[in-house]
């Protein structure tokens, strides 16, 4: 089989891009990252991307890109996993190119946001979970994940300080990201004290709206050789889905999804929990950031905030996470994000990093939720 | 959702109905098709016990648009007295008296209005007990 690698990557500031619709975005990070990659002769295009049909009102978004880059006739195929469709169209890509069809694939994603108004685009968003649910309660994505902080604050009795903290370190790793949305560190005090949006949840435990493109040329590592490009392995590969709902889980509390899905993606690079040497993790909200590293088992159950407050993930801790500030500051185009994660684990790899270095990084991991923990994807990606 | 699909979900909202597992006995609300804890397909519908406990809960300040004109208001994760877990509205209440534990029983009410004909759905929401 055929070793998947990453060849090249390509990445938007994310924020507002008043003059850049859905295409012209993804055009800008996907003609970066085919540059990158000595523009290969491309077999297939995966774009991930959550709110176009909703918010954008364009669809088959696949052929549209592919047509806007000059790929006529190249098969191409918008794929939605909600905040994990860019990590799950690499993934596809990954796969593809295992499989022997393909020998280059450009794959990522791209989010529009801030064209709609922020009502709109929380009641697109709320799309990741049962409709059914979430239009009979009014709930909202941040609703969900308050009721999980506080069942966890209770459970456990964690101060909300402990979680919150996790955004005051997001801010301070994107201070140097030149990509993040958010590049300014910010206090715990500020942090507390935003207005709230869904009791115990506050503005600065939320990741933002904003837009944003990233894309990866992945090859194969036999043509990568041929050709003379650098890369980056993508040795493992996990994919998983929970329960839809957080009432039938078992423990609302516990990722089964992401959890599964390290384990697969552990699995197929031989590799083990020890040999990870950061984490991009999927906080859409703290909360998420800590019950997503107890689920991968880097925190005991409990203690994921904990270890967040003893500074157990900063750059120099023992296992840094969101090297570049994760959804919280680098931001969160939705459809997008993963795309982003995975750019910046290459980046951490090949030392393109600046002040953000995490030292002799050798396996970074990627770790991207559609909903809570409703399709969980996990990469590893080895130097 | 659409008006035939609020048609098509009106027995369950208005009166608390879900589905229970002929073979296990596992509840489900909203209903299920099969059953995810032993796999069977005869599942019947159940009017659920109309008392429960808040599990966890949230008060929503920044509301979807098609609930902008009700927020403030809350919503909770409720066990039933035969353990069923449901998400629902909290009504009647002052904020600042919920609490994690507390007694609640299902009420039928209006959820929202939506479009321009003000089409209303109506279902479940929950209320303290009074004792
Ligand atoms: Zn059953």
């Amino acid at each position: 089989m055929a070793t998947p690698v990453i060849v090249g990557y390509g990445l938007t500031k994310i924020g507002e891009h008043w003059r850049k619709d859905l295409v012209s975005l993804g055009y800008d990070a996907a003609r970066e990252a085919l540059s990158k990659a000595k523009n290969p002769d491309i077999d297939a295009i995966y774009v991930g991307n959550m709110l176009g049909m909703a918010l954008d009102l364009q669809g088959n978004l696949g052929g549209y890109l592919a047509d806007e880059l000059g790929y006529r006739g190249v098969p191409a195929l918008r794929i939605e996993a909600s905040g994990a469709s860019g990590a799950y169209s690499i993934a596809e890509a990954a796969m593809a190119i295992k499989s022997g069809l393909y020998d280059f694939v450009l794959a990522g994603g791209v989010e529009k946001m801030s064209d709609s108004l922020p009502s709109e685009v929380y009641y697109a968003l709320n799309f990741s979970e049962d409709m059914y649910i979430m239009n009979s309660t009014g709930l909202t994505n941040a609703g969900l994940n308050a009721i999980l902080m506080r069942l966890y604050m209770e459970r456990y009795n964690v101060a909300k300080e402990k979680i919150t903290y996790l955004a005051v370190q997001d801010h301070e790793n994107a201070q140097y990201a030149p990509h993040a949305q958010f590049r300014r560190p910010i206090t715990l005090e500020l942090a507390m004290s935003s207005i709230t949006l869904a009791d115990p949840i506050n503005l600065f435990d939320a990741s933002p709206i904003g837009d944003g493109a990233a894309f990866v040329v992945m090859a194969s590592r036999e043509k990568a050789e041929d050709l003379g490009l650098d890369y980056v392995e993508v040795s493992g590969i996990g994919i998983s889905t929970n329960v839809y709902s957080i009432v039938e889980r078992d423990d609302p509390l516990w990722f089964t999804a992401s959890n599964k899905a390290f384990s697969s993606a552990l699995e197929m690079a031989g590799a083990s929990k020890d040999d990870v040497d950061f984490l991009e993790i999927h906080d859409e909200y703290t909360i998420m950031g800590v019950l997503a590293l107890e689920s991968l088992g880097f925190s005991s159950k409990g203690f994921g905030a904990e270890d967040v407050w003893s500074r157990k993930y900063s750059l120099k801790g023992e296992t840094p996470i969101n090297t570049f500030g994760g959804l919280k500051a680098r931001g969160n185009p939705v459809g997008a994000t993963g795309a982003y994660q995975v750019c910046e684990a290459f980046m951490q790899l090949t030392g393109e990093t600046g002040e953000n270095k995490v030292e002799n990084a050798k396996i970074g991991v990627v770790h991207s939720m559609g909903g809570v923990d409703n399709t969980s994807v996990v990469l590893v990606l080895r130097r | 959702m659409t008006e035939i699909s609020d048609w098509r979900k009106r027995i369950e909202r208005y009166r608390f109905q879900g589905s229970e597992c002929v073979k296990c006995g596992a509840r489900y609300y909203p209903s299920r098709i099969k059953c995810i804890k032993c796999g069977s397909e005869e599942m019947r519908d159940v009017e659920l016990p109309r008392r429960g406990r808040v599990v966890s809960y949230t008060v929503i300040y920044n509301p979807p648009k098609k609930f902008s004109k009700y927020a403030p208001y809350a919503v909770a994760l409720i066990e039933l007295v035969d353990g069923t877990r449901v998400l629902g509205q909290l009504t009647d209440v002052d904020f600042d008296k919920i609490r994690v534990g507390m007694e609640v029983e299902a009420t039928f009410r209006k959820l929202y209005e939506y479009g321009e004909d003000g089409h209303i759905v109506y279902g479940t929401k929950f209320r303290p007990v009074v004792s």
